[in-house]
C-alpha cells in the first residue's frame, strides 16, 4: 500500500470533551456560551459545532483538563429557551492532528481506516484549512500512532 | 454584559487571510454507530471520483450514533448523494438532510490555537450581526465557517471588524 505524505503530525494529551447537546438558540446562544470561556481564559484545542437543517446542533469542545472544572463552572446553570444546557464531559481524551498536503478524501479515508486497524472510536473530528483532528480515549492515542504509520509518511 | 465584539477598545486579532467560497452545499448524515466502518470507503469513493470536500465535521450523538457533515461543492451534490445513499443503504440504517447555497468562510492563522478567544469574538460578532452559523469548526491554525450563503458578504463584514488581515 502507497502511504500518503504528510507535512506533520501532532498528539496533545490531557484533555477532555466537553459537548453542549442540542443546544438552542442559533448563533446568539454559541457565542453566550464561547464569551464567558474566552473572558475567562479557557484555551479551546477543538471547537466543533454541528447538527443539521432541522435538529438543533451539538458543541464539542476539546479543553485542558487543567481548564475542566472552571469550564463546566462556567457552563453551569445556563439556560437557553427555558431550557438548562445538556452537558457531557468524555475524558479522559487525547487529540491527534494530521497536517495533509492535500488530497482530502484520501487522506481522511486512510485516518479513518487507521482508528479503525487501531480500534479505537473517534469521538469527534473536524477537518480544517490545514489540519485533520480528531479526539478520542486518551489511552488508546498510542495504538492510533502506530496504526497511522502504516497509512501516512513525514514528507522529506 | 459585554460580549468580547461589543468592545471598541478591544484590538483585532491578526490573521494571514480570510476566504470565503461560495456555492457550497451541506449534507448531514446520521448513522448508526456501528456503520462507522464504512467511513474510510465512502471517502475512497470522494477520491476515485475526484471530488473534494470542503470540510468535514464528525461527532457522537446521546445514543452512541454518528453524525457526519460533508461541506463540498454545490456541482457535486447530485453524485454525493446518490453515492451516500446507495454505499450506506440509508434507508435502513440512517438518514440524509442536505442543505444548499452555503458558504464557506476559512480564518486562516496563524498560531490560533494559542490564541485564546478567537472562536468567542468570531461567533459574537457574527450573532450581533445576525449571521447564522450552520457549522463551524476551529483548531490550531484555522477556523472554518459555513453560513447561508446570503449571509456571505455580512459574515465577512463582520469578522472584518474583529480581525485584521496584514497589508501584502
Amino acid at each position: 500500500m502507497k502511504k500518503i505524505q504528510i507535512a506533520g503530525l501532532r498528539q496533545a494529551l490531557h484533555l477532555s470533551q466537553i459537548e453542549i447537546l442540542s443546544l438552542p438558540g442559533g448563533t446568539r446562544a454559541l457565542a453566550r456560551v464561547l464569551d464567558p470561556l474566552a473572558e475567562s481564559g479557557i484555551n479551546l484545542e477543538f471547537v466543533a459545532f454541528h447538527g443539521g437543517p432541522k435538529v438543533s446542533p451539538d458543541l464539542i469542545l476539546g479543553v485542558h483538563r487543567n481548564q475542566v472544572v472552571a469550564t463546566l463552572g462556567l457552563l453551569k446553570g445556563k439556560t437557553e429557551e427555558g431550557r438548562a444546557l445538556e452537558i457531557r464531559c468524555r475524558e479522559p481524551a487525547g487529540m491527534i492532528s494530521l497536517f495533509p498536503h492535500g488530497n482530502r478524501p484520501a487522506v481522511v479515508g486512510d485516518f479513518l481506516a487507521a482508528f479503525r486497524e487501531a480500534e479505537v472510536d473517534i469521538w469527534a473530528l473536524g477537518f480544517s484549512l490545514s489540519a485533520l483532528s480528531a479526539l478520542g480515549e486518551e489511552s488508546r492515542i498510542p495504538r492510533v500512532l502506530v496504526a497511522l504509520k502504516d497509512f501516512f509518511e513525514l514528507a522529506g | 454584559m459585554n460580549s468580547p465584539a461589543d468592545s471598541p477598545s478591544m484590538a483585532k486579532i491578526q490573521l494571514h487571510n480570510i476566504l470565503c467560497a461560495g456555492e457550497q452545499a451541506l449534507i448531514t448524515l446520521r448513522l448508526d454507530g456501528h456503520r462507522a466502518g464504512f467511513l474510510p470507503s465512502i471517502f475512497y469513493a470522494f477520491r476515485e471520483e475526484g471530488i473534494p470536500l470542503s470540510f468535514i465535521l464528525l461527532s457522537l450523538d446521546q445514543k452512541g450514533g454518528l453524525i457526519l457533515n460533508l461541506i463540498l461543492r454545490s456541482e457535486d451534490l447530485g453524485w454525493a448523494r446518490a453515492a451516500l445513499r446507495e454505499g450506506l443503504d440509508l434507508s435502513s440504517i440512517g438518514m440524509m438532510e442536505i442543505r444548499e447555497q452555503a458558504a464557506l468562510i476559512t480564518l486562516y492563522g496563524p498560531h490560533l490555537g494559542e490564541k485564546p478567544g478567537v472562536a468567542a469574538r468570531m461567533t459574537s460578532s457574527l450573532a450581533k450581526d445576525e449571521v447564522e452559523v450552520l457549522a463551524l469548526s476551529a483548531s490550531i491554525n484555522s477556523c472554518l465557517i459555513l453560513v447561508p450563503g446570503e449571509s456571505s458578504s455580512r459574515a465577512l463584514q463582520s469578522l472584518r471588524r474583529v480581525f485584521e488581515i496584514p497589508p501584502g
